[in-house]
């Protein structure tokens, strides 16, 4: 029965307790609000009639404004909870009192703040409750189960009318508001019973909004000016309003019309109240039709054709309307109007406002819903009886341009839906993989002109290390106009500063510039430090700007620096010689490099290697190898750095020695070093064996590795291709094959992806199905360590279709979406669903769609079986044998361990297998199992 | 007071010891995850049992720790930080944090910071260290 109920509303299992808390709460308050909202009008039209409604209207209207500003200020000081609680706690004090005082005999103002004050609470109610959801909900559980919420909304309003129509005489005003109070009171409990039971989705980037910070309303207005999705949504909102009012005036006019008295006839007979009767039982209709949409159909809706095909329903449903009826008018074009307004703009404009809001910056989202529902109500009210004072004539005229405004705003917003939900998600990435040029390319040119500015300024800062930065970051721009301005500051730096620019210009691509020489040759000639002249000669030996005269005899010194510069200016001076001098020198310098490089201390050895990091041969790149194995990590890096430094295509024969440096370290430089000296080599043939030692590197190493193969070229995509489809090869490296793939053979990769997605989604249901089930079948063993590779192989699995879908569906960041599906905030997560929903096949969404959404394993089986899928019935033992062929090493890991712990079968002589097949842990895990 | 830009906020950054050791690049990868709050003399940051979801680092002004009963626990000036603590013990705020005098703070939330000692982990030996510096064996209680 549960599952049915379950099934029926589209709630998952064991989140029925919680969803039944919502809709209590919503029915408590719409009961009382309604009841409230339907008495206080009433009472106002009898004790002071309908000639003052427009006065109640327009204090409404203005209360409302300043409402809604006050709003925006309590979310930035309280949370939405304590929001929604205060003013369900004056809700009842306000009608509580109201109870006591109708009692006796009011006077007549008492019915203008009765009025007022029910038309606001209403307002402020239904905003405040629907941010109080989102702090529970996010946009996948919206989609399921906001039309729930909705429909109990409107659930209360069914049960005020029964109650009113049937007990009015009997109790009374000031009962019924005195039921107010009892309703407003069990809301209150409600909210404090869900705030103690019902965790809260964890949405951090909202907080930095709210925390603090006098700029509130300032960066509020800036974040609308930057998202055109949330300026867009707003104006739906406003077009909405004006078209709901302008409807209801037309379909009044339209039923005056038809249901005029003097029409009257004895079969038809129509009276004063012929109107009333007729809409009060329109209304009563549309209100049970909302209740069984919101119940049972939006949330399907919304999941079978999707919120951007969802949200064109109701300004196509109002261009009809309005297009028919701009042709005729009839009773049954009224009848669609009434429904239009009381039916689909309640159930489902509303429900669609709720998501789309989930698309708009986190941080106005808040801010969103009370524009919406406090401030463009009264607003839209204004508006629309202005338009229609003056165009009362062409009411069906002005609707049919209402309803295209809201056609082609609906449009623009499914328009920039998608792209603002990767907007959103990608707030919470931080971009590692973006160099400092990524960033300024991203800017526009006045910011560029900004941040150039800020940059010359940081120059003057009186901090070494900002100016430095600030050098750096001018260098890296390599602006080549930025040059004079740049050095004339160097000038005026330390020592150390002078010291430390000049390490920066070595690096830089401006290094060997006429302009730069010129400013090393004003430091050699103006300073009177060592260390600055050492700096300085040691840069122009590097260029060959030395005469080896000037400094043969640092080759005697004691001071290593001086060696060093003496034996670059050796080989690589530029001075002009007779060519035995200049074949002598170089000798010589071969000599005194030898001699440092086999020095024991670790200081001479790195100076060597700088040294032979300045002569590209294949002399030095053997020399520097023997160096890449030193006992000491300094010289280690000191020679990969090198390397990478000397490297070029014609020294592909060292890359297998690379590739086997890069799988025994596991330091972060000397990998990097090592990878961009295999990026130098560019020799396509190396492409597997890199991605096979990929799969223990860290990000950076990672996202150098896909770079460098990536720019290898189109030669690597066969090889590339053949990686992803071969199941023996571990995922992470065929993640990185793919993401190369994405970046150089987009089209190649989209080819070959329906059967290698097939195979994985199997894959993954495979892994859970067995997580969730061995341990029951054999509860006489401990499997939980099984359990456990079973759940990190369905991860795997999961992660790696994520990033194939991603990667073929041209989304720039997977890396993005498979962290956001990790994310511990649950509002990230299910924009990452959403973006795989836009940005993949149906057919292909609709498989993997349980995999990565928060259901019970129970139902994700249940969907996959009724996708047409099966679960093969495997033993134990046939279990392992599986988990020993996976290309997983912790799964063949565990399958050794079981089948030897469990004595399963040939264990032993399966052991003796792997140690043939397997090296590294296992071959030793196998053997030390065998020993035992 | 003026907000910082992009670059501004990366040179900030390279001042503060957690991320002195980091590039230019990764400076202002983090620099854009940074939020900027603008706040008044004694206006309060935090208080006492507020939800810890962010962490704090001063740009100009001056910030003062208090405990409950209002004591001073220790005043902050530029480049320093606060409010992380309650970010890894997953508890709410246990001290109050005031302006002193006008301030710029750069904020970093939770998620954020979590990603880049994933990226970074020098940040977290930097943080480590930080918090081993009062503490000779941290089963004792505090030491200051």
């Amino acid at each position: 029965m549960a599952r049915l109920l379950h099934r029926a509303f589209g709630i998952y299992p064991g989140e029925g307790k919680n969803a039944l808390r919502f809709i209590r709460l919503a029915i408590f308050w719409s009961f009382a609000s309604s009841i409230a909202e339907t008495l206080s009008i009433s009472l106002f039209i009898e004790k002071v009639g309908a000639n003052y409604l427009p006065i109640s209207y327009v204090i409404t209207s203005l209360v409302l404004i300043a409402i809604s500003c006050l709003f925006i200020y309590l979310l930035r000081i309280t949370t939405p909870h304590n929001i929604f609680y205060k003013v369900l706690y004056l809700s009842a004090i306000t009608f509580g009192i109201f109870s006591l005082v109708l009692i006796g005999n009011p006077p007549k103002w008492f019915w203008f703040v009765l009025q007022i004050s029910s038309r606001i609470n209403l307002a402020v109610l239904v905003c405040s409750y629907w941010t109080f959801l989102s702090q529970y909900h996010d946009l996948q559980d919206a989609k399921r189960i906001y039309g729930i919420y909705n429909a109990a909304y409107f659930l209360g309003y069914v049960f005020s009318g029964t109650l009113i129509n049937l007990f009015f005489e009997t109790l009374g005003n000031a009962s019924l508001f005195g039921i107010v109070f009892i309703l407003m009171v069990l809301s209150l409990f409600e909210t404090k019973n869900i705030k103690n039971k019902v965790p809260c989705i964890e949405d951090d980037a909202s907080e930095g909004f709210f925390s603090g910070g006098k700029k509130i309303l300032l960066s509020t207005f800036r974040l609308f000016y930057k998202s055109r999705y949330a300026i867009i949504l707003v104006t739906m909102s406003l077009v909405i309003q004006l078209i709901r009012t302008t409807t209801e005036f037309s379909y009044m006019k339209t039923f005056e019309k038809i249901f005029d008295p003097a029409l009257s006839t004895v079969d038809h007979p129509i009276t004063q109240n012929t109107i009333c009767e007729f809409l009060g039982k329109c209304k009563a209709y549309i209100a049970a039709a909302n209740i069984v949409l919101g119940m049972f159909f939006y949330g399907r809706f919304v999941r079978r054709i999707g919120l951007a095909n969802m949200i064109l329903i109701p300004p196509i449903f109002f261009f009809t309307l309005y297009t028919e009826w701009s042709i005729y008018t009839s009773l049954m074009v009224a009848i669609f109007a009434v429904i239009a307004v009381e039916g689909i703009l309640y159930t489902v404009e509303d429900n669609n406002f709720n998501l789309l809001i989930n698309a708009a910056p986190f941080k106005l989202h808040g801010v969103l819903r009370i524009i919406n529902d406090s401030f463009f109500e009264p607003v839209g009210m204004l508006f629309s009886a202005i338009f229609l004072v003056f165009l009362q004539a062409y009411n069906i005229w002005l609707g049919l341009a209402l309803s295209l405004v809201f056609l082609i705003t609906s449009i623009i917003t499914r328009h920039f839906y998608p792209t603002s939900i990767l907007k959103n998600l990608k707030e919470n990435a931080v971009h590692f993989e973006r160099k400092f040029t990524d960033w300024m390319k991203h800017l526009s040119k006045k910011e560029q002109k900004e941040i150039q500015e800020d940059i010359f300024d940081a120059l003057k800062s009186d901090s070494e290390t900002t100016k430095l930065l600030a050098i750096e970051t001018l260098l890296a721009s390599k602006n080549e106009k930025l040059l004079p301005s740049l050095l004339s500051h160097a000038e005026s730096f330390s020592i150390d500063g002078k010291i430390s620019t000049l390490k920066l210009f070595d690096q830089s691509s401006f290094a060997d510039q006429p302009k730069i020489i010129e400013m090393v040759d004003n430091f050699l000639n103006s300073t009177t430090s060592e260390d600055l002249t050492k700096w300085c000669n040691l840069y122009l030996a590097k260029r060959g700007l030395l005469h080896p005269e000037k400094v043969m005899h640092y080759l005697d010194s004691s001071d290593l620096f001086l060696r060093a510069i003496a034996i670059i200016t050796l080989k690589q001076s530029k001075a002009k010689l007779p060519p035995e001098t200049a074949a002598l020198n170089k000798t010589i310098a071969a000599k005194e490099l030898d001699l440092l490089l086999k020095f024991e201390d670790e200081n001479e050895i790195c100076i060597g290697l700088t040294i032979l990091s300045e002569i590209e041969s294949t002399e030095s790149i053997e020399k520097i190898m023997n160096f890449l194995d030193h006992r000491s990590l300094k010289v280690q890096i000191k020679a990969a750095e090198a390397l990478a430094r000397v490297s070029n295509k014609s020294t592909a024969r060292f890359a297998r020695e690379i590739i086997e440096k890069i799988n025994d370290t596991s330091d972060n430089k000397i990998r990097l070093f090592c990878l961009e000296s295999l990026g130098k080599i560019a020799d396509s043939s190396t492409v597997k064996d890199i991605l096979l030692a990929s799969i223990f590197f860290r990000p950076n190493e990672r996202r150098l590795t896909e770079t460098i193969i990536s720019e290898m070229g189109l030669k690597t995509v066969p090889i590339l291709i053949s990686i992803v489809k071969d199941t023996s090869l571990h995922d992470r490296c065929r993640v990185s094959a793919a993401k190369i793939l994405g970046r150089t053979a987009l089209p190649q990769l989209q080819a070959n992806l329906n059967d290698v997605i097939d195979k994985e989604i199997s894959r993954a249901y495979f892994y859970l199905y067995f997580a969730h089930n061995i341990e029951k079948k054999y509860p006489d063993y401990d499997l939980s360590l099984l359990k456990n590779a079973l759940l990190t192989g369905y991860q795997s699995a999961v992660d790696f279709i994520i990033y194939l879908l991603g990667v073929a569906g041209s989304i720039e960041d997977c890396d993005l979406i498979v962290h956001s599906l990790h994310s511990k905030n649950a509002k990230p997560r299910s924009h990452a669903i959403e973006t795989m929903e836009k940005n993949c096949e149906n057919r292909i969404f609709r498989k993997i769609q349980p995999l990565i959404e928060d259901l019970p394993s129970e139902s994700k089986f249940e969907y996959y079986v009724n996708l047409g899928g099966s679960f093969p019935e495997l033993s134990l033992s046939d279990l392992l044998k599986t988990l020993e062929t996976s290309a997983s090493l912790f799964d063949k890991t565990i399958a050794a361990h079981l089948k030897a712990k469990f004595r399963i079968g040939d264990w032993k002589e399966s052991l003796r297998q792997q140690i043939k097949t397997c090296d590294g842990p296992l071959h030793h895990y196998a053997y030390e199992l065998l020993e035992s | 007071m003026k907000q910082l830009s992009l670059i501004e906020k990366a040179f900030f950054l390279k001042k503060v010891s957690l991320f002195e050791d980091l590039d230019l690049d990764m400076l202002v990868a983090i620099a854009d995850k940074m939020n900027q709050d603008i706040y008044d003399k004694n206006e309060s940051i935090f208080e006492v049992n507020h939800k810890a979801v962010r962490m704090y680092f001063i740009a100009h002004g001056e910030v003062d720790l208090l405990d409950e009963q209002n004591n001073l626990i220790y005043s902050l000036k530029n480049t320093d930080f606060f409010g992380d603590e309650a970010l890894f013990n997953e508890k709410e705020r246990t001290y109050r944090a005031v302006c002193k005098k006008e301030a710029l703070l750069l904020t970093l939330s939770k998620t954020n910071l979590i990603t880049i000692i994933t990226e970074c982990p020098s940040i977290a030996t930097a943080l480590l260290s930080q918090y081993t510096l009062n503490k000779s064996c941290r089963y004792k209680k505090n030491e200051n």
